[in-house]
């Protein structure tokens, strides 16, 4: 067995596409990396049933981008609950540029994934889409039904109203 | 990226690392767990509008919302100590003795939603952790110390305390702006020291440096006592019940005079009694605070509260439907 062949996962798409990553890429994700390490040989398929092809790929390109970053610590939330929404990388601004549903896939696939990096971007991401606009305008962009009453909706706002930016 | 076909490779089963269920909230088909990570990227004023979205979302920026003043009260101890930058007034947060205080937020039981409204104090001993700096903080949550603007924070602190000894506490506090003029009209119903250890605070003095009017409004009920620990320490019946340190223990005539609001005004509705039952606290109240200070309250002992709703009703003068709806709220 070659070296370069120890250096290489397989991953298979839940659309059973495989692909042929470098490890370290692959290790980026913290899911990857564990079963890696409990696999009994370097010829396994990892099998990503709740990733598609199409996901998966772009998500390897931002996994191959960053391959050489250091591995945020495991507790990486535990001391940032309210974070800023701004610093956002230009590389991953400009990665993230995709379409609402492609966002969403990114997100919920870094989350399987175990990418906390990538997670992040999706979450900062859909945060900086919803500040600023009103509850219907949210409502509107992520095609939300209103589940409250009038009335309910006009007591909660009466509720908060002291808090909202005027 | 290219793609391989392995046959011989080996395949292993996996499984989904979380099993939360999906928020139903149309295209943002993500979970629970993600979603509030969404939300806890915005600040406190960008996440209220949230909570008017839908059921869902309401429930979970509520949670972030409250989120950093939830408490593991297993931890037992002060749990404000944590480094979330929210949290840093707190630092002054005072355990004395032997006591084991424990935090916890509850939303109010019949708003059902967020609202930055009670705060419940458990003391596992009788200690002298005070409530100064949670108050500031709260505010600070709610960006309110940058913003002494038209808005209304109409904040009420409860505490259950003490198996042996339970009594209320409340605190309303109504931050509004008066023809232009940034007003706090902090009034207490205090039947303990808890308040005037808040006008001990000096994160709360360092707010009122900002204010053009401050009110004081008390609302001791007639023949309670305000200052228990004054005297009581003279009584070894009750000063199990009532071990609280003197410096704690503030007045808002002290607070007036020390602090540099240009216009500070002292409203009593109650009787000021002392504990060795002598009922001359609103007139010492006087006799102590600086000229500058204006009294509006009657003055008088045993007083009840008739006079405040002639209070809030003046008050109230001025003020968009809103505000007055606020105003009045300040009722307990």
């Amino acid at each position: 067995m070659s070296t370069e062949k120890k250096d290489t996962v397989i991953l298979q798409t839940s659309d059973e596409e495989q692909f042929t990553v470098e490890k370290k890429v692959a290790e980026r994700s913290s899911l990857i990396k564990s079963m890696l390490e409990d696999l009994p040989t370097q010829e396994a398929i990892i099998p990503l049933p709740n990733v598609s092809s199409s996901v998966l790929s772009k998500v390897l390109e931002y996994c191959d981008h960053h391959k050489n970053d250091p591995l945020p610590p495991p507790d990486a939330d535990a001391d940032d609950s309210r974070r800023k929404t701004s610093d956002i990388g230009e590389w991953d601004a400009k990665f993230i540029q995709v379409d609402q549903e492609m966002l969403f896939e990114i997100i919920l696939a870094s989350n399987y994934l175990d990418i906390k990096p990538l997670l992040d971007v999706g979450c900062k991401t859909v945060a900086n889409m919803i500040k600023g606009k009103t509850p219907e305008q949210i409502r509107t962009l992520f095609n939300i039904t209103n589940d409250f009453t009038a009335e309910e909706e006009e007591q909660i706002r009466k509720e908060n109203e002291w808090a909202e930016d005027r | 990226m290219s793609t391989a076909t392995t046959t011989s490779a080996k395949s292993i089963s996996t499984t989904p690392l979380s099993t939360e269920t999906s928020s139903p909230l149309s295209d943002i088909n993500l979970p629970d767990q993600v979603l509030q990570k969404v939300l806890s990227y915005l600040d406190t004023s960008t996440l209220f509008p949230s909570l008017r979205v839908n059921r869902p979302l309401n429930r979970l920026a509520s949670s972030v919302l409250y989120s950093d003043l939830t408490v593991d009260l297993s931890t037992g101890l002060n749990p404000l100590s944590s480094s979330s930058p929210n949290l840093l007034h707190t630092k002054h947060l005072t355990i004395k003795r032997h006591s084991t205080s424990c935090l916890s937020t509850h939303p109010h039981p019949h708003a059902q939603l967020a609202r930055l409204e009670t705060l419940t104090l458990i003391l596992n001993d009788q200690d002298s952790t005070y409530l100064g700096p949670i108050f500031c903080q709260y505010r600070s949550e709610c960006n309110l110390l940058r913003h002494l603007d038209p808005r209304t924070l109409i904040l009420r602190i409860d505490l259950p305390v003490l198996p042996t000894s339970i009594y209320p506490y409340s605190l309303p506090v109504n931050l509004r702006a008066c023809n232009g003029k940034r007003r706090l009209v902090l009034a207490t119903r205090s039947t303990d020291y808890w308040s005037f250890a808040l006008l001990n605070d000096p994160l709360f003095m360092d707010l009122c440096q900002s204010l053009d009017r401050l009110d004081i409004v008390l609302l001791s009920d007639p023949g309670q006592r305000l200052f228990p620990a004054k005297k009581e320490t003279e009584r070894g019946e009750e000063q199990a019940d009532w071990k609280i340190p003197g410096e704690l223990v503030g007045n808002p005539a002290r607070f007036a005079t020390e602090c540099q609001v240009p216009d500070v005004r002292c409203v009593n509705f109650g009787c000021l009694v002392l504990s060795d039952g002598e009922e001359r606290g609103v007139k010492e109240t006087q006799h102590e605070v600086s000229k500058r200070v204006k009294h509006v309250g009657k003055g008088e002992t045993k007083m009840n509260f008739a006079g405040m709703d002639e209070y809030l009703s003046e008050g109230a003068q001025g003020l968009t439907a809103v505000e007055r709806e606020a105003w009045s709220s300040v009722k307990i």
